[in-house]
């Protein structure tokens, strides 16, 4: 006799239907799973086993038993296929059930003692389970909190075998689990960061509220101590809330690299990753032998921060070229090609020599070589890729001991959201909301010049030596400032404050 | 056609006869064309002459490599100076071992305008990179050519600040004219040749070489009335390029540095030894014997920006402290800083502080 149990694989964010077909007939006693199972779904037999045995059930020990992983052509991975294969099995052995599998999913990893233990990538599966008409989806008591973030489904939590099989027999009754959501959204949305803390550097605070109310990219240079680290780690609260669905979309990437807590599970607050420079391309950019999402998938609608830039291998900074081009990261393996989102801002922290204080202190004792070398270290694309390079100055013990607060993140946060509004409504026809994302041809459209302010960009970049390829992002950065400001048009101080923004072109020839 | 002037491009590249040696065959055949053409054993009857020296002599003496090497020479655009030429600068015959001759890529005409020698270390502070640009700017702007030597630091600073003035400029390399040394400079060797020269005394494709940089600073000093050091260790080439204008007669001038700051160390040394002072080009414009031109009436300076010039006049500010001690807006502060750089009054330095010059 067969019967199928429905159950979701992933690829990638997205999920696909898994049938778990069992078929028991007398015959020596065999048992075997077959339909491209990797070698965590092959060791499922011994936990399935073992699990029924320890839950008093009578596994059917004695019989021949095959389980098909349909469709076969996909490859299956991870341990969530426990629940699905043990109950396909005792339905076909008749000891639950199996009308009541209609129209479920079920997903769990069992452990020897009969236990339900959580799985990752909860909510794309029953996100998945949503679309495709599901009733009802049966999770591990822990993930309960993401797989209710997917409306429209009862959501299940079991703790343990016997429950389960209690629950489809219908000996047990289980309240479908619900969550707040909007309460879980306002709950979760507490910094302990502030930028009051920072004391001093005005312009570079100036210079990340600009960042973040363009979503540019931005790279901070400055010597040991002034700060750098610290306030890039004030870049999220100042960013304005992530919707309901931008959530869900960090949710999902986080839940497939396995990172929900179940304590929090809705990320609701901009992701802020800042990986060591010691990190390797894989573990960056996402993949493995089934891709994984990477770090820059990781900061998805939030703050990727590179401390050491000039210190990360040069691989690495190169891959981040495709990302930060396309928002978007494609990883191709022989196991599948994988799309993960990465629509990230970029904040990067380097010193301005080797040993950290060129320009600003006589200590240093670099030479003009060393330091070309160092700043070499970032190539051309790379750098052209970032709208704003601020220099971040020593700071001294006045202002570090004042007692004036600098400007909260909530007054800079209601500042980036104004001008993320004009921004949006700006660009409603356009398939981007953010000035950083303009194109040369969209600039020429929507950052026009009067007559002197282009004059004024005329004989600045005759006469301070700017590269041409910064002049696009000047205008850029320029359009976010007029934006900030609510100033319909660039004006002349908004240009001159922009080419403040662009300090790494000018220190060389 | 093979002339005196070929025949000195192959003395002087001769390598394992001393210079002095050199000039005792030339005072004893006439010529340098007499001496390629006299037979071995006449070399050889000569006194003072070691198997080293007569090998090196008789050894490279063919005409049709001489020929080629000549027609590469002119190709590329560089010419050969020899002493007694038009060109050949006559405060040049007072350094020690006055060169045969030199290669010259350029414009030659330079040569004999009134010069002054900037030189400092390599390992520059930003203050040492202002004043050397600033200084470089200053004399071009009253008339005069700037000489240096093309190396990191001060000498690619003078030679920017040179060209930003519309004027003129003089490399003197420690390689032939056809290498670039460091290479990182090729930009500014191309930019000096437009507006000005690049000479050497060495064969044109000659590499760098660690011992020829001191020989060549004996150039640097003695072309010019003057040699400005602008920063220096207490050891290194700038302080030897000073003791040798000392040496041929020249005004040496230091510019001063905190006393706290290595790279000051050499120049406040010297000061100390009675160097002349500098804190302004026009200090040395009378030993070189230029005149100051009437100073461009500085620009008026509207409130707020004289303000800002105010503030900033006394020391290098960053951003930040110049917002704080004018109490404008930070956006303006922006604007007015960008129009004072643009008209010269405020320099941008490394790590967003501006002096003002």
């Amino acid at each position: 006799m067969t019967v199928c149990v429905d159950c979701c694989g992933l690829n990638g964010l997205s999920g696909f239907t898994v049938g778990a077909e069992a078929d028991i007939r007398t015959g020596l006693p065999s048992f075997n799973i077959v339909g491209l199972p990797d070698s965590s779904v092959k060791e499922s037999k011994e936990r399935v086993r073992l699990a029924a045995l320890n839950s008093h059930i009578n596994f059917p020990d004695d019989k021949r038993i095959v389980v098909n992983l349909a469709p076969t052509g996909l490859k299956k991975e991870g341990p969530s296929y426990d629940l699905p294969i043990v109950l396909s099995i005792l339905a076909a052995a008749g000891i639950i059930d199996k009308k009541e599998l209609n129209k479920t999913v079920f997903e769990g990893e069992l452990s020897l003692d009969g236990s339900v233990r959580p799985v990752s990538g909860i909510l794309p599966m029953a996100l998945h389970a949503v679309k495709n008409g599901y009733k009802r989806i049966v999770v591990p008591y822990e993930n309960r909190n993401e797989a209710s973030l997917a409306e429209g489904i009862d959501v299940i939590p079991i703790e343990n075998l016997r429950q389960c099989c209690d629950y489809i027999n219908g000996e047990l009754q289980i309240e479908p689990y619900k969550t707040d959501i909007k309460a879980y959204m306002e709950e979760c949305k507490t910094y302990d960061l502030d930028f009051a803390d920072v004391k001093g550097q005005e312009s570079v605070k100036r210079a990340l509220l600009i960042a973040a109310a363009g979503m540019h990219n931005i790279i901070m240079c400055g010597p040991p101590g002034s700060g750098k680290t610290m306030m890039a780690k004030r870049l999220p609260t100042i960013m304005p809330d992530m919707t309901f669905d931008e959530s869900i979309e960090v949710t999902k990437i986080y839940s497939v690299a396995g990172l929900i807590k179940d304590s929090q599970a809705l990320i609701s607050v901009r992701p802020f990753r800042s990986p060591h420079h010691t990190i390797s391309n894989v573990a960056m950019v996402g993949g493995g032998r089934i891709p994984k999402p990477g770090e820059v998938s990781l900061s998805h609608n939030g703050v990727l921060f590179l401390d050491e830039f000039p210190e990360f291998s040069r691989y690495v900074l190169e891959e981040l070229r495709q990302p930060l081009e396309d928002g978007e990261v494609t990883i191709s393996r022989v196991n599948g090609t994988m799309t993960y989102p990465a629509n990230l801002m970029l904040a990067a922290s380097m010193n301005p020599c080797p040993c950290g204080y060129y320009g600003y202190s006589d200590k240093c004792r670099c030479s003009q070589n060393q330091i070309i070398k160092y700043r070499n270290k970032i190539s051309g694309p790379l750098l052209d890729r970032i709208d704003i390079q601020i220099e971040a100055g020593g700071l001294d013990y006045k202002s570090v001991s004042s007692t004036k607060e600098g400007e909260s993140s909530a007054d800079m946060r209601e500042k980036v959201r104004k001008a993320q509004l004009v921004q949006a409504e700006r660009y409603k026809n356009e398939v981007f909301n953010y000035n950083s994302r303009l194109t040369p041809s969209k600039i020429d459209k929507y950052c026009s010049l009067g007559k002197e302010e282009k004059a004024l960009i005329e004989n600045v970049f005759d006469r301070l030596g700017f590269s041409a390829r910064s002049y696009h992002k000047i205008l850029k950065v320029a359009r976010t400032i007029a934006d900030l400001e609510e100033r319909e048009n660039i004006s002349r101080s908004d240009i001159a404050e922009a080419l403040s923004l662009r300090s790494l072109d000018r220190s060389g020839e | 056609m093979l002339g005196e002037n070929e025949y000195m491009m192959w003395l002087s590249a001769l390598g394992h006869t001393s210079y002095r040696k050199k000039e005792m065959l030339l005072r004893l055949f006439g010529s340098a064309e007499e001496l390629f053409k006299a037979s071995r054993s006449q070399i050889e009857r000569i006194k003072g002459l070691s198997e080293v020296n007569i090998n090196d002599i008789c050894g490279e003496r063919n005409e049709d490599k001489l020929k080629k090497y000549a027609e590469k020479v002119y190709l590329g655009g560089i010419e050969y100076i020899i002493k007694g030429s038009n060109y050949y600068p006559e405060l040049l015959l007072e350094c020690y071992e006055p060169p045969f001759g030199f290669y010259v890529k350029g414009d030659k005409e330079v040569l004999n305008e009134q010069k002054i020698s900037l030189v400092g270390t390599r390992k520059a502070t930003s203050y040492g990179m202002a004043v050397a640009h600033s200084l470089g700017k200053e004399f071009v702007k009253n008339g005069a050519v700037v000489v240096s030597g093309m190396a990191d630091g001060i000498d690619s600073a003078s030679h920017r600040g040179a060209l930003e003035g519309e004027g003129k400029t003089i490399a003197v390399l420690g390689c032939g004219v056809n290498v670039c040394y460091p290479k990182t400079n090729n930009i500014l060797m191309k930019k000096i040749i437009q507006n000005g020269c690049v000479l050497s005394e060495y064969p044109v494709d000659e590499r760098a070489n660690a011992r020829y940089f001191p020989y060549r600073n004996r150039i640097i000093a003695a072309m010019s009335m003057a040699t400005i050091v602008v920063e220096a260790e207490n050891k290194g080439g700038s302080l030897i390029t000073a003791n040798l204008a000392l040496d041929f007669g020249r005004e040496v001038f230091a510019v001063p540095g905190n006393i706290t700051s290595r790279a000051s160390e050499g120049t406040n040394s010297l000061i100390k030894a009675g160097a002349g002072v500098l804190t302004s080009a026009k200090d040395a414009f009378s030993t070189i014997g230029i005149d100051e031109k009437v100073e461009e009436p500085k620009k008026h300076l509207e409130n707020n920006e004289k303000l800002v010039y105010d503030c900033i006049n006394s020391e290098e500010l960053t951003l930040d402290e110049i917002t704080y001690k004018t109490g404008l807006d930070m956006t303006e502060v922006h604007l007015i800083l960008l129009n004072l750089e643009m008209i010269g009054s405020v320099k941008r330095l490394p790590g967003s502080k501006y002096i003002s010059i």
